[in-house]
């Protein structure tokens, strides 16, 4: 076995023993996600209207609910924690003596992360998936429905790149969680799981629309939804792309950087 | 001539740090205003370690111990100097280099915390490319030689700090590397534990052949497992020998121990020698080692003797006047 593979299986071993706090923190997401979602079903009752912003009230509750089966996944309060531990604590001396790269070792670590809460998050909003079936809105085709996932998984890269980079600017200023409660707190927001961005008002809307985080959620349920041109989707997908790989370079050379550090003042 | 495993030149490190005062308010004047200041952790040491050797790293805290092993380790950039570890220089972390030595630290774990120990050694075998047959026949060596059958499958958090340590070493140790650098591997152990670990630490040594660079502060660990001692004070490298000789020839007293059949009065034995340790019954004197025998057949003569001991002076009380010296 490979041992990125085996950190894979050990990994899932250990987050089988937080299986109750993970739960805990996904339950709360799952709550969110109902209130948003009986505020939206209020707001469609009130309005009287059939569609607000494009959106019909089936479409709403089937974006809402896919907004709060992706934060299960991406909005955790730990995120970055690992690696802040480890640069602050020293742990990290025990990676750089041995022949395997740390970076990699949290990427696999948090890509595991997500499969389990996303696993788990899935079996939490069965219920609520139950209850919505008759307004659920399937993908018209199953290409959407793969470039949706796709979309996502590049997502999830992203959010691990951009949450890595303001783990590893520990090197220089200690502990980060100030900086990582942040960029939670904008994400909230700017992944567009609780109203769709396309309703935000003028310049919010752009400010917004020009971070990353929108390829979380709002662009992947845009393509699930058929709410995006097939231009609109090669174009988006492209700025991804730029987004991943400016984002890694970013956080290749602030590695760079901090190891060297690291090495020069010791763990 | 011996090939050396260990080869250091002239290697110094100096570390940066901000000046950091007490109180709230001069940390808020510390975002404005910060002065610069430099530590000189390890000065000008050079040393050469041969294969097979079991040396040890004498200190007291902050001596430059730890910053040298991390040096040699790759943890850490030298500020000048060489090094040459296996003919690969430490700090450019080459693969091949690394599959070559292990480190352990006391103070910090590498067994993950919540899984059975077994798991880590399943992942550092992966992690070290083991194949499956030495890996299996390495554990089994070492699970024989440090008695940890049982825990194996217990959760790391749940062990013993003494049991821990036995598992850490373990982890270090499955990839066979031929270099090992223990720092400070019997911290915080019992009297019952450390004895095990200088044990299996000196067997070790002597069945693989491999070199082992260890550094404590207790000097039992020292005395009882290394014939070759580095003594670093304030970053510089102080001794470099024997222990016997070290004692030998900087030491030119021994120590004469008696038991008295009857009390006998301080008076009495000041006039023999300097007193280490008195009370009614027993004293301990300290006597010029030239001419010690003498001595001792004189008190035999003088005293109610029940008992007399000519002994080494302890290695501890050695180095604590070398310390308090601060050189030889």
């Amino acid at each position: 076995m490979n041992k990125y593979q085996r950190i894979v299986t050990t990994t899932w071993q250990e987050y089988f023993q937080y299986r109750i706090n993970f739960f805990l923190e996904i339950l709360g997401g799952i709550i969110t996600a109902v209130v948003i979602l009986f505020l939206w079903l209020k707001i469609y009752e009130s309005s009287g209207s059939i569609q607000i912003g494009g959106y019909s009230i089936s479409e709403m509750i089937t974006y809402i609910i896919g907004g709060g089966i992706i934060s299960s996944f991406v909005l955790l309060t730990a995120q970055g924690d690992e690696i802040d531990d480890d640069i602050n604590e020293g742990t990290l001396s025990y990676f750089l003596v041995k022949p395997m790269n740390s970076s990699f070792y949290w990427f696999v670590r948090d890509q595991c992360r997500k499969f389990f809460t996303l696993f788990l998050g899935l079996s939490g909003f069965l219920i609520i998936l139950i209850f919505a079936r008759s307004f659920l809105v399937l993908p018209q085709t199953n290409t959407l429905a793969f470039l949706a996932l796709f979309a996502i998984f590049l997502g999830g890269i992203i959010h691990f790149i951009l949450f890595y980079i303001f783990s590893i600017i520990s090197f220089w200023l200690g502990r980060t969680w100030g900086f990582r409660f942040m960029i939670r707190v904008v994400m909230e927001i700017a992944t567009g799981a609780m109203i769709p961005l396309s309703l935000l008002p003028g310049i919010w809307r752009i400010i917004i629309e020009a971070m990353p985080f929108k390829y979380l959620v709002y662009f992947p349920m845009q393509i699930y939804l058929g709410k995006i041109s097939t231009t609109g989707i090669i174009q988006n997908l492209t700025y991804e792309i730029i987004w991943l790989v400016g984002l890694v370079f970013i956080g290749w050379v602030i590695w760079k950087q901090g190891i060297k550090r690291y090495t020069a003042v010791g763990g | 001539m011996n090939f050396s495993i260990i080869q250091v030149k002239n290697l110094s490190k100096t570390y940066e740090y901000w000046k950091k005062q007490p109180g709230i308010l001069n940390s808020v004047k510390s975002l404005f205003h910060r002065e610069k200041l430099y530590t000189e952790a390890v000065k000008d040491i050079s040393f050469e370690i041969q294969e097979g050797e079991l040396v040890g790293f004498l200190g007291p805290n902050g001596a430059g111990k730890t910053t040298t092993l991390k040096i040699l380790t790759g943890i850490l950039h030298p500020t000048n100097g060489e090094a040459k570890v296996l003919n690969h220089i430490p700090w450019k972390r080459e693969k091949e280099y690394q599959k070559q030595f292990a480190l352990v630290m006391g103070q910090k774990q590498q067994l993950w915390w919540d899984l059975p120990a077994m798991e880590s050694f399943i992942l550092n075998k992966e992690i070290y490319e083991v194949d499956d047959k030495s890996f299996q026949k390495t554990l089994d060596e070492l699970i024989e030689l440090l008695e940890i059958k049982d825990i194996l499958n217990v959760q790391v958090r749940k062990l013993s700090l003494g049991q821990r340590m036995k598992c850490e070493l373990v982890a270090a140790l499955l990839h066979s590397p031929k270099v090992l650098f223990l720092d400070e591997p019997t911290i915080g152990l019992d009297v019952v534990a450390q004895k095990k670990m200088r044990d299996f630490i000196s067997q070790y040594n002597q069945q693989k052949n491999s070199t082992i660079v260890l550094t404590s502060h207790y000097m039992e660990d020292i005395s009882q497992l290394c014939k070759r001692v580095i003594i670093i004070d304030q970053g510089k490298i102080i001794y470099d020998g024997q222990l016997e000789k070290l004692i030998k020839k900087y030491v030119d007293y021994k120590w004469i121990k008696i038991t008295f059949d009857k009390p006998v009065q301080k008076e009495q034995l000041e006039k023999f020698g300097h007193l280490e340790n008195f009370n009614n019954s027993t004293a301990t004197l300290s006597v010029p080692r030239k001419n010690c025998t003498q001595i001792a057949s004189k008190i035999l003569t003088a005293l109610p003797i029940d008992d007399i001991l000519i002994d080494e002076p302890d290695i501890e009380e050695v180095v604590r006047k070398i310390f308090a010296n601060g050189f030889i």
